[in-house]
C-alpha cells in the first residue's frame, strides 16, 4: 500500500491544481477520479493540493483534541507507540523548521481496514494512510505552518491502531554529498530500480523487495549490495529448489575459477547433461555461458557479479581474444573480485580502490593483453625494449587521466611509465599454458625510480612500484575528475549533465583518502541523482539479456539450462548467449571495443538492430518462451514444470487472477506501474485470459488470443448475430469459439470488418473511453489461470490429472511475459 | 489496483542533457513504388570508413629506402626494421623496399597525369604505397586519391577522445561532449538525406544535429534520419500473415499484439528513454518491407560475396587441390560492410542516403605489427593468417584493377570489389574518406611495434576527386627527431585539421554545406580557426 501513495505523489503537480482551480475549486483531477481511488487516497490527492492553497503560515490551526505528542527531527524515531481508538484521537506536533519536513509513522490495525475507517489530517487537510509502514508526509519548509499537526482519528469503534516508528525529518537527507532518498521516497520501485541497475535485477522474492523498501535506504542498501561471493537475500533460492550445492552458506562456489570447475564438472549435481558441461569450463568454447549462469542461478551474489563484469568487460577490460586465456581471466576476474571484498570489509579504510587497480595492474591478464610482459630493461644501453601501450592505458583507462594540461605526460609519464612496467614475465608452463601470475623479476626491471606526474615512484620490483604508484593516480587531479564519473556513466546512468558530473565527483571526494568504491555505489544507489526524473539508463545487450533472463527464471534448473532444449521441442529457461551472439554485442570476456570495453548502452540503444532481433526473437521465435514450461525428464530425470504459482499472486480462493497476474507481470519485470495503463492492461489481459475454453478438449486451451483477435471475434460474433453486446468468455467458451473470426468460416479469407479489426490500432483512450471493450476487459479480468489444476484431460481425452491445464496456463503466463519484453520498457529505464 | 496511471498522461518532459533525441513523425523520402531492378545513385554520398585503433599510415605509404645519412629515407627505415618485421622476413631494409613498396615519384616515375602536388613540396619526392595495396595504387595512378599527409582528427594520443573528435569533425571535443553530432550527421541533415550506419552499432560520426539545415545545432543530437543497415537482406519485422492460421499460429498473435502496441503506444507521451525503442521499430518495420522487396531479385555480387564466404573459382587454395575457393578478406565484417553498403546504393530511391559509414579496426599495433607467417611463401592470399597491419590494409586496399604493378594474382578486397560491383554512374556520385584517430610515432618500439602519435596519413576518394599529394609527405624537420633520446616520443606533426579536408568533401556531396558541417571554417567563427598546411590547399580537392 506504501508503494501506492508514493506513486501517486509524483502525479501531483502545479498543472493539476491549476486544472482543479479552474473547474471551480476543490475537484478531484479526472484522472483521479478513473483511479478508482479510495477515500483515504482521494484525500491525499485534495490535501496536497490544498497545501498549495493555503499558503498562509501565520494563519494558526486550532490544536486539534486528543493525545498530543511533541516531535522533533532531533528526537529520530520516537521509541514509544501509541494505541489509537474512537474513543480519543491522537495527533503529532511540530514546530516550523527551517528546511522541509517528512512525517513518519507505521500503523497496524487490529483488523483489515474499510473506507472510512480512519480519517488523517495534515494541518488540518485530509490525507492518505493506510495500514502498514511508512505512512509518510512532506511538507516543504513554505508550507508550514508556526505549529504543524497531523492527526489521526479513527472511526469505525471496532478499530484499534497501534502507532509506532514515529519519526520527523529533514526531507533533506544526504550520504556522501549526495542528496538521499528519505524514508518515504524510498519505495518498492526504487528498491526494484537498484536491483534492476546494479544487480541484473537479481533474485529476491517480493516480500523480501518489500521488507527492504519498508527499512530506510541506507541500511536497506547494505543488504542489498555487498561483495560477499553470496547474497542470499539478494539472491535466495526458490521453494524446493533442486541445484543447491553451489549455494552451501558454509562454502559457496562464488569464485569464477570455482564456479567453471564446479560447472563443468561431471560429477556436479545440475540438471545439465554430462556431456554438455566440458565446454562450460576453463577449457572449454562456451566459458561465457557458462559465466552467464553464474548471474542468473540463485544462490550467489549477482550484484558482485554484475560488479566484477565491468570492471573485467570495460573499466579494466582484458579480452580473451587477445592472447589472455580463459584461466588467466578467471583468475583475473577473481583477483579483482576478492580484492573488492578485502577492500570493502576495511573497517579501518586502509584498503581502498586503489588496491583493487592495483591488483588488476599487477595481473597476468592484463601483462598478456598489453604485451608488457616482453618489456626488458637494458640498463648497459639505457633503452626500454618496451610497447608503451599498458604505460599509457594504465593511467587513461583505469584513472581517466590523460595529461590535460600535463607537458610532460607524453615524453615522461608515459615512457617513465614504462621503464616502471619491466620485466614482468608471464611464465609458460608445460600441460598448463601461460601462468596466472605475472613473475615480478629486477634483473631487467628498471630498478631506479622512475618520474611519474612529477613525482618518484620508488619500488624494487615493478610490483612495488606499482604499489607506490596507485595512490598517486587516485589522487591525480584528473583522476578524481574522471574516474567517479567513468564508474557512474557505465554503470547506471547516461544522462549525466555537468552539474550532475559534479555531483558524482563531490561524492567522490567526499570519501576521502580511501576510496570506499562500495560505500559510493551504494551511497548512489539511494541516492536522488539515480531516482531523479532526470536519470536514464540504456541497457546494453549483456545487461537485457541478464535481467530478462533473471525475470524469466523461476528456479535454478530454469539458470543451468539457460533456454536449451529438454526436449520434445521443449526448452527450459531463458537464453543469454545466443541474444549477446545475435546482436553482434561481443561475448563475455571478449570486449566489443577491446581494452576500451564492451558493446555501450548507447550503442545498444542506438542500434536498430538489437531491437529487431529482440523483436523477431518474441514473435517469430516466440515458442522459446511458450515451449520453456514443462519437461517429461529435464530434473535429473523427473518432470518440471515451470514455478509461475510459487510467484503469482494468488487469493484467498486459491485462484490465479488475470486482474492480478497482468500487473504483477508488468511490475516484475518493468519494476514499477508508470507506464502499466490501459494499453499494456488490455494487451495483458487478453493474452492471459482469452483462452479458449473446452472440458471436452484441455488442449484448445493454449489459443490464447491477442487484443486485437479478441476484438476480431467480438466484430464477428456482432456482424454475424446481428448483435450488440460483446460476450467474450461466453464465445470462447464451449463450441462457439470455433464460429467467429476465423479465416476459413466465410469462404476463404477474412471479412472486411474481421481484417479491420485485425490491423485495428487500438490506443489507451480507445480502450479507457470505450464500454464495449472495459466489458471485454472486465470478463478476461475475472478469467483464472489453472495454474494447479488437479484435473483434466489430456492428449485423446485422457484423464491426466490436470497437466494440460497446468501447462496451458503458465505458457499463457509466459507469453504474456513475453509481450512485455517486447516493449520498449526493457530497453532503457527512465521514471 | 489502478486502472489508470497517471504519470505517463501527464508525463513532464525531463531534461534528457545527452540530447539524444528521437523522431517519432514521418520517415524521411521513403518512395512506395518499389521496382525489382537496383535504382541507379540519385544523390552523392559519402562512405565514411574509420580505421579505429589509430593506423600507423607510414607503413602502407613510406619514403624512398636511402642510405645517406640524414635522408628521410635512411631515418626512417634505420628506426622502423622492427615494425617491418625484417628480421623475420629476412629482408634488408632495401630490398623491402624494392620487393614490397610500389614506387612512385612527385613529377616523375609513375606520377600519371592529372595528378596533383597541391601543396607544393614535394616535387622530386619518391615514395612507395605497399604492392598489396593494388586498388589504391590504381586508383592513386587514375587521380581518384588525395593523400593528405600531416592531418589530424584527434589532437591527444587517446583513442576515445580522439575517436570522438574525428567522428564528431570538431577538436575542440572533451569526452564531456558525448552529446555532440557527427559531422556525417550533420552532411546528411544538410543534404536532406538520410545517415546511414552500416555497421551493428551507430558510430557517432552518425548522429545528426538538432534542427534544421543550415541552422542546426551541432551540439545537440538528433538521430531521425539515422538508419542502421546492418543486414539489410534481413531487415524488417516479424509480422502477422492473414493468409495463414490465426488460431494456431502464435507467433503471428504476438507480432499482431507487438505491432498493435507500438502503433498506439506512438500515439502517447511516453519517457524519453523509450523513444528510441518507438524510433527503431517504426524504421524497421517500414524499411524493412521496401527493402527486402527490391533486394530479393537483385543477388549479391559475386566479388563482393566472395569476400566474406565461399565463391567457386576465387582465391582457391594453391595448398589443396580439392579447393576450389576461400573467402577473401581475413576479416569477414568489412564484407558484410560492402554488401550492406552496395544494398544501400541499390536501394537508394528508398533509402535517400547522403552519408554512410562503416569500420575497420586493429590498428592499435603496439606490439608484432608485422608477422611474417610461414604460409605466406606458399599460399600469399591465405585470407586465415593473420598478418598485423598488413592484413587490414589488404583487407581494405588489395586490389585487381589494371595489370600492374601488383601481384597479378591479387583478389579484390574490400573496396575494389565494391568499386567493381557498382555502375560506372554510381562511382561517379560517391567519394571514400578514410583516416584513423590519430598517427603513430615515428620510430618503433621494442616490441616490434609501434606507439600512439598524433599526425597521419588520411585519404579522399572519387572519380570527382583532384588526386594527388596534399601537404609535405615526409617533413624535414622531421628527421632529427628520429635522434632524440629514448625516452622522448617524436611522431608526426599535425598540420591540418580534418576541418578544412571534409568540409570540401560536404561541399560536394552538398553544395554549401562545408560551413555548416564544420562551424570552425566559417568565415564568422571567431575563436581559432583551425589550421592548415597550406591555405587554400584544399580549394579544388573535388571537381
Amino acid at each position: 500500500m506504501k508503494e501506492f501513495f508514493r506513486a501517486f505523489l509524483p502525479g501531483l503537480s502545479k498543472t493539476i491544481i491549476a486544472v482543479s482551480i479552474f473547474t471551480g475549486g476543490f475537484v478531484v483531477p479526472a484522472q483521479a477520479q478513473n483511479n478508482n481511488l479510495t477515500p483515504q487516497q482521494m484525500a491525499a490527492v485534495m490535501s496536497i493540493i490544498n497545501m498549495y492553497l493555503l499558503d498562509s503560515r501565520l494563519a494558526p490551526i486550532p490544536e486539534p483534541e486528543g493525545e498530543k505528542v511533541n516531535i522533533a527531527p532531533e528526537d529520530g524515531v520516537l521509541a514509544q507507540s501509541y494505541a489509537v481508538d474512537q474513543s480519543q484521537a491522537w495527533f503529532a506536533a511540530f514546530d516550523l523548521q527551517s528546511e522541509g519536513m517528512e512525517f513518519c509513522l507505521d500503523i497496524v490495525a487490529n483488523q483489515a481496514l474499510a473506507e472510512g475507517d480512519i480519517v488523517v489530517e495534515v494541518n488540518g487537510v485530509a490525507a492518505l494512510a493506510v495500514e502498514g509502514k511508512d505512512n509518510c508526509y512532506q511538507i516543504s519548509e513554505p508550507d508550514q505552518r508556526e505549529i504543524n499537526y497531523i492527526t489521526l482519528q479513527v472511526i469505525n469503534p471496532a478499530v484499534t491502531l497501534t502507532l509506532d516508528r514515529i519519526e520527523l525529518a529533514s526531507t533533506e537527507q544526504t550520504q556522501l554529498t549526495l542528496g538521499r532518498l528519505t524514508r518515504g521516497e524510498w519505495d518498492n520501485a526504487a528498491v526494484r530500480k537498484v536491483l534492476k541497475i546494479f544487480a541484473f535485477g537479481g533474485h529476491a522474492r517480493d516480500q523480501q523487495i518489500q521488507d527492504w523498501a519498508d527499512m530506510y535506504p541506507q541500511d536497506a542498501i547494505l543488504e542489498m549490495l555487498h561483495f560477499g561471493e553470496q547474497n542470499l537475500k539478494l539472491s535466495p533460492l526458490a521453494e524446493g529448489e533442486t541445484y543447491i550445492d553451489h549455494a552451501d552458506p558454509q562454502n559457496p562456489i562464488g569464485t569464477l575459477y570455482d564456479w567453471a570447475n564446479y560447472i563443468s564438472d561431471e560429477a556436479s549435481n545440475l540438471p545439465i547433461a554430462a556431456g554438455n558441461r566440458e565446454s562450460l569450463g576453463l577449457g572449454g568454447g562456451n566459458f561465457d555461458d557458462g559465466y552467464n549462469r553464474m548471474i542468473t542461478v540463485r544462490g550467489l551474489n549477482p550484484f558482485r557479479q554484475r560488479i566484477g563484469f565491468w570492471e573485467t568487460n570495460y573499466h579494466l577490460a582484458t579480452n580473451l581474444d587477445a592472447s589472455v586465456s580463459r584461466v588467466q581471466m578467471a583468475a583475473y576476474y577473481d583477483f579483482i573480485m576478492s580484492a573488492h571484498e578485502i577492500a570493502a570489509a576495511d573497517q579501518n579504510d586502509l584498503v581502498s580502490y586503489q588496491h583493487v587497480l592495483g591488483v588488476a595492474a599487477k595481473s597476468a591478464a592484463v601483462a598478456m593483453q598489453y604485451g608488457h610482459r616482453n618489456n626488458r630493461w637494458n640498463e648497459a644501453t639505457g633503452e626500454c625494449n618496451c610497447n608503451d601501450d599498458f604505460a599509457r592505458e594504465i593511467h587513461q583507462l583505469f584513472y581517466g587521466i590523460f595529461g590535460e594540461g600535463d607537458p610532460d605526460h607524453e615524453d615522461v609519464t608515459i615512457p617513465e611509465t614504462a621503464k616502471l612496467l619491466t620485466d614482468m614475465p608471464v611464465h609458460f608452463i608445460s600441460g598448463f599454458g601461460f601462468d596466472v601470475v605475472v613473475d615480478f623479476q629486477t634483473d631487467d626491471h628498471h630498478t631506479a625510480p622512475v618520474t611519474i606526474f612529477g613525482q618518484p615512484v620508488a619500488g624494487a620490483d615493478a610490483s612495488e612500484k606499482i604499489d607506490a604508484l596507485m595512490p598517486l593516480s587516485m589522487h591525480h587531479p584528473e583522476s578524481l575528475q574522471n574516474l567517479p564519473v567513468m564508474i557512474i556513466s557505465v554503470l547506471a546512468d547516461d544522462n549525466l549533465n555537468e552539474a550532475r558530473k559534479q555531483q558524482i565527483r563531490a561524492a567522490w571526494a567526499d570519501l576521502g583518502q580511501n576510496k570506499d568504491f562500495l560505500h559510493f555505489i551504494q551511497s548512489y544507489a539511494i541516492s536522488d541523482l539515480l531516482h531523479g526524473p532526470n536519470h536514464v539508463k540504456y541497457f546494453t545487450t549483456h545487461e537485457r539479456a541478464l535481467y530478462l533472463a533473471n525475470k524469466n527464471n523461476l528456479d535454478n534448473l530454469e539458470a543451468f539450462y539457460g533456454g536449451a532444449g529438454t526436449g520434445n521441442g521443449n526448452r527450459a529457461g531463458r537464453t543469454v548467449g545466443s541474444i549477446i551472439t545475435e546482436d553482434f554485442a561481443g561475448d563475455f570476456f571478449k570486449p566489443l571495443h577491446n581494452v576500451f570495453g564492451g558493446q555501450t548502452s548507447l550503442e545498444a540503444s542506438d542500434s536498430s538492430g538489437v531491437f529487431e532481433k529482440n523483436f523477431n526473437r518474441l514473435t517469430d521465435d516466440e515458442h522459446h518462451l511458450r515451449n520453456s514450461v514443462v519437461c517429461a525428464d529435464c530434473d535429473s530425470g523427473q518432470p518440471w514444470e515451470k514455478k509461475w504459482p510459487d510467484v503469482l499472486p494468488q487469493r484467498a480462493d486459491g485462484e490465479y487472477y488475470v486482474e492480478d497476474v497482468a500487473p504483477w507481470l508488468w511490475r516484475h519485470v518493468v519494476g514499477n506501474m508508470d507506464n502499466y495503463t490501459e494499453l499494456e492492461r488490455a494487451h495483458l489481459y487478453a493474452l492471459l485470459g482469452a483462452a479458449r475454453i473446452d472440458p471436452a478438449d484441455d488442449n484448445n486451451a493454449d489459443f490464447a488470443h491477442d487484443l486485437n483477435y479478441v476484438m476480431c471475434i467480438i466484430a464477428d460474433y456482432q456482424f454475424t448475430e446481428n448483435a450488440t453486446d460483446a460476450p467474450i468468455i461466453d464465445i470462447l467458451t464451449g463450441g462457439t469459439w470455433n464460429d467467429y473470426c476465423r479465416r476459413t468460416d466465410d469462404g476463404g479469407s477474412f471479412l472486411p470488418h474481421e481484417l479491420d479489426a485485425l490491423n485495428a490500432v487500438l490506443t489507451g483512450e480507445d480502450i479507457a473511453n470505450d464500454p464495449e471493450i472495459q466489458s471485454i476487459l472486465t470478463q478476461l479480468g475475472s478469467v483464472t489461470l489453472p495454474l494447479e489444476a488437479t484435473e483434466g484431460l489430456g492428449s485423446g481425452n485422457v484423464p491426466d490429472g490436470g497437466a494440460n491445464m497446468r501447462k496451458h496456463a503458465r505458457e499463457r503466463v509466459s507469453s504474456a511475459l513475453g509481450f512485455i519484453y517486447t516493449t520498449p520498457f526493457v530497453f532503457a529505464e527512465g521514471r | 489496483m489502478s486502472k489508470l496511471n497517471l504519470s505517463r498522461r501527464q508525463f513532464l518532459q525531463s531534461a534528457f542533457y545527452s540530447g539524444l533525441l528521437y523522431g517519432s513523425g514521418a520517415l524521411p523520402g521513403i518512395i512506395r513504388n518499389v521496382g525489382a531492378q537496383p535504382a541507379p545513385l540519385q544523390n552523392r554520398v559519402l562512405a565514411n570508413l574509420f580505421m579505429n585503433g589509430g593506423p600507423d599510415l607510414r607503413h602502407l605509404v613510406v619514403p624512398e629506402f636511402s642510405s645517406l645519412p640524414g635522408s628521410f629515407g635512411d631515418a626512417y627505415w634505420s628506426n622502423r626494421t622492427r615494425s617491418h618485421n625484417l628480421a623475420d622476413s629476412g629482408q634488408t631494409p632495401e630490398q623491402r623496399w624494392n620487393e614490397d613498396y610500389y614506387p612512385i615519384t612527385v613529377g616523375g616515375t609513375n606520377w600519371t597525369g592529372g595528378l596533383v602536388d597541391q601543396s607544393g613540396l614535394n616535387s622530386g619526392i619518391t615514395f612507395g604505397i605497399w604492392r598489396e595495396a593494388g586498388w589504391l595504387i590504381d586508383m592513386f595512378k587514375a587521380g581518384h586519391v588525395a593523400l593528405v599527409f600531416n592531418a589530424v582528427g584527434g589532437t591527444n594520443r587517446a583513442h576515445d577522445l580522439s575517436s570522438l573528435m574525428l567522428n564528431q569533425g570538431n577538436l575542440l571535443s572533451t569526452l564531456n561532449n558525448q552529446d555532440r553530432s557527427g559531422w556525417g550527421g550533420r552532411l546528411a541533415r544538410s543534404a536532406g538525406g538520410t545517415s546511414i550506419s552500416l555497421t551493428n552499432s551507430p558510430s557517432s560520426f552518425n548522429f545528426g544535429p538538432l534542427g534544421d539545415a543550415p541552422n542546426y545545432d551541432p551540439d545537440k543530437i538528433d538521430n531521425s534520419d539515422l538508419i542502421s543497415v546492418e543486414n539489410a537482406r534481413e531487415m524488417g519485422l516479424f509480422d502477422f500473415n492473414p493468409e495463414s492460421n490465426q488460431i494456431t499460429n502464435q507467433d503471428d498473435k504476438m507480432a499482431r499484439a507487438a505491432k498493435s502496441y507500438y502503433a498506439a503506444l506512438r500515439q502517447e507521451n511516453i519517457h524519453q528513454a523509450y523513444l528510441k525503442a518507438l524510433d527503431h521499430e517504426q524504421k524497421v518495420r517500414e524499411f524493412g518491407d521496401l527493402i527486402q522487396a527490391r533486394l530479393q531479385d537483385i543477388p549479391v555480387p559475386t566479388l563482393i560475396q566472395a569476400l566474406y564466404s565461399t565463391v567457386d573459382g576465387i582465391n582457391p587454395d594453391p595448398n589443396n587441390v580439392n579447393s576450389t575457393g576461400r573467402r577473401v578478406l581475413f576479416r569477414t565484417s568489412l564484407g558484410v560492410y560492402m554488401r550492406n553498403l552496395y544494398d544501400v546504393i541499390v536501394t537508394n530511391d528508398l533509402l535517400n542516403p547522403s552519408v554512410m559509414s562503416f569500420n575497420y579496426g586493429g590498428w592499435d599495433t603496439h606490439s608484432g605489427q608485422r608477422p611474417v607467417p610461414a604460409i605466406l611463401a606458399s599460399d600469399p592470399t591465405n585470407p586465415f593468417s593473420y598478418r598485423g597491419i598488413e592484413s587490414g590494409l589488404r583487407d581494405i586496399f588489395e586490389g585487381q584493377y589494371g595489370a600492374s604493378p601488383v601481384n597479378p594474382n591479387a583478389w579484390h578486397g574490400g573496396l575494389s570489389a565494391l568499386w567493381a560491383s557498382l555502375t560506372a554512374a554510381d562511382r561517379s556520385k560517391m567519394v571514400f574518406t578514410i583516416a584513423g584517430e590519430f598517427g603513430r610515432q615515428i620510430r618503433d618500439n621494442g616490441d616490434a611495434g609501434t606507439d600512439h602519435g598524433k599526425g597521419n596519413l588520411m585519404f579522399v576518394i572519387s572519380e570527382s576527386c583532384q588526386g594527388g599529394v596534399y601537404g609535405e609527405m615526409f617533413q624535414q624537420d622531421e628527421i632529427p627527431k628520429y635522434d632524440l633520446p629514448v625516452n622522448q616520443t617524436p611522431d608526426i606533426d599535425p598540420k591540418t585539421e580534418i576541418d578544412h579536408i571534409f568540409a570540401k568533401v560536404s561541399d560536394w556531396v552538398a553544395p554549401g554545406s562545408g560551413t555548416s558541417v564544420f562551424p570552425r571554417t566559417s568565415p564568422s567563427y571567431t575563436d581559432d580557426p583551425p589550421i592548415i598546411e597550406i591555405p587554400g590547399m584544399f580549394d579544388n580537392l573535388m571537381i
